[in-house]
């Protein structure tokens, strides 16, 4: 079994006025090639900041973070991988395809490729009458699915997914399980963070509980749950019991 | 390179889609056709009047321009997180500041093409006669332009917009006041002697670029001349690039 991502002793501090706070705090981690991992926690948890630590936007205080066993912060590792933000936001004044068409120069993807998938991405969120439209003029859940079909523009080994399903409506959750369950039998690695946990439940096959930024729990569902108990109600007495 | 052109495209797109640089651009364009009132006012001078406010115009029109735009160029894309998607792609930070300058150097392009052709439009009704100097004080300008992004650039990419619009209105304003300096330098004690010469060697002189006067009163251009300030516009430009790319990759969002 191939190791995807493999994170240890993973710490993040912010040091403002007050002094320093410790947001992650001695994390370690790993999620094997193919699987979808949930990553959950409640707010304020961290988990946008390790997963900005995973793609390079905010760097660790301490700690490594590997990816097919090589540093997560080099840019072949970055061309294998696969990232959508926490409410992401795009260039308002460009369209929808030219905002992927952007994306994929990014990626050095030749203009054939990058037409063909620009197409085929936005027709599966479901975007495809929206190409031509200004994303300024987007919804929220538009947003939403344009940041998903970008994430996958560069045909990642890996994805990593802050709080998809947010914005979307129960159709476009639907869809999203089903693109999830898709990429997943092309055998891509999936992380991703959501606070809906039903849905959480149906898809992933592990999962880790971060809470005031140390792992509380982590491995696969069937293990976590033991078929007794919802995640929901897992997750509120596991976090819960730690308030 | 593929990413540095996609980069600097983007960003040209962008501002050329931005509803305040088309009201910049028309403010522009009515003080190119302004001064053939303020011209006519003056008598004999007219040819004179228009020359030097046709290109303090095109000059005051692009700086507002970088002043609105180029002081957002980095810290737009931080504070509304478009940048997440840029800098998790395969390409190193210093691509992105690369691309950023020359994609508002490609609208500034366009903007001092429109506003130039007017102006000589302008100097046309009036018979007012084409020298070679005209075309090489809009060149020159062009290359200051260059420079104040560059400068524009580098504070935006740690700080946020006003502030950065006053610091690069500060270079601009010390980068004009050279001469004086160094004639006040002459005049004080050797410690703040010392100091302003540093200062002045330091710190860009963007008198380099003003050759208004040798347009108005037609005195010619040396060829060391211009390749002296185009070497030194581009190793200035060079630095602060490289400055800005340091600053950037040091950054976390
Ligand atoms: N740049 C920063 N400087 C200081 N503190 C920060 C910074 N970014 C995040 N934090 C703090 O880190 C903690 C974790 O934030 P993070 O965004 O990782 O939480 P999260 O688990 O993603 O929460 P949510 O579910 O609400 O998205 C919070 O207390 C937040 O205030
Ligand atoms: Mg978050």
């Amino acid at each position: 079994m191939q190791i995807a991502l493999s994170i240890r002793n993973l710490s993040k501090e912010y040091t403002n006025f007050g002094g320093s706070h410790r947001v992650v705090s001695n994390l370690t981690l790993s999620v094997p090639r193919g699987e979808v991992f949930g990553f959950l926690g409640p707010n304020g948890a961290g988990k946008t900041t390790t997963i900005k630590m995973i793609v390079g936007l905010a760097f660790p205080t301490r700690g490594t973070i590997e990816i097919f066993g090589e540093p997560s912060n080099t840019r072949t590792v970055r061309a294998r991988v696969g990232f959508m933000s926490e409410n992401p936001y795009f260039y308002s004044y460009l369209t929808a395809q030219e905002f992927m068409l952007f994306s994929a120069s990014l990626l050095n993807l030749s203009s054939i490729i990058a037409h063909e998938r620009t197409a085929s991405l936005l027709n599966m969120v479901g975007l495809s009458g929206a190409a031509d439209q200004q994303i300024r003029t987007f919804s929220k859940g538009m947003n939403q699915r344009l940041g998903f079909a970008q994430a996958l523009l560069g045909d990642p080994e890996i994805v990593f997914l802050d709080e998809p399903l947010d914005g979307l409506d129960p159709l476009g959750r639907v869809d999203f399980k089903r693109m999830i369950q898709a990429l997943k039998k092309e055998g891509k690695t999936i992380f991703f963070n959501s606070h809906i946990l039903s849905d959480v439940q149906e898809l992933c096959d592990s999962i880790g509980i971060i809470h005031k930024g140390k792992l509380v729990e982590s491995g696969p569902l069937t293990r976590i749950l033991k078929g007794r108990e919802s995640l929901e109600e897992h997750f509120i007495r596991v976090v819960g019991a730690k308030k | 390179m593929k990413a540095v052109i996609a980069i600097a495209h983007n960003t040209f797109r962008e501002s050329i889609r931005d509803r305040l640089l088309y009201a910049i651009l028309f403010f522009g364009l009515l003080l190119m056709l302004a001064t053939i009132i303020l011209g006519s006012i003056s008598l004999e001078q007219d040819v004179k009047v228009i020359k030097d406010l046709g290109l303090a115009g095109i000059f005051i029109i692009n700086f507002l321009i970088i002043l609105s735009v180029g002081t957002n160029l980095v810290s737009k894309e931080i504070d509304r997180k478009s940048i997440y998607t840029v800098l998790t792609k395969p390409i190193e930070r210093s691509t992105f500041i690369i691309g950023k300058f020359f994609g508002l150097a490609a609208t500034l392009f366009v903007t001092t093409a429109i506003m130039s052709t007017v102006f000589v439009a302008v100097l046309l009704v009036k018979h007012a006669g084409l020298s070679p100097l005209i075309f090489a004080s809009l060149v020159f300008t062009y290359i200051e332009l260059l420079f104040l992004v560059a400068i524009a650039l580098m504070f935006s990419s740690f700080t946020a917009p006003v502030a950065s619009a006053l610091y690069t209105l500060a270079f601009f304003l010390i980068g004009h006041s050279m001469t004086s300096l160094t004639r006040f330098g002459e005049q004080a004690g050797p410690f703040v002697r010392g100091t302003i010469t540093a200062g002045t060697h330091l710190l860009p002189n963007l008198e380099k670029f003003n050759i208004k006067n040798q347009v108005v009163y037609e005195v010619a251009l040396s060829g060391p001349q211009v390749l002296w300030t185009v070497v030194y516009a581009a190793t200035y430009i060079t630095v602060l690039i490289i400055i800005a790319t340091n600053i950037l990759k040091r950054q976390e969002f």
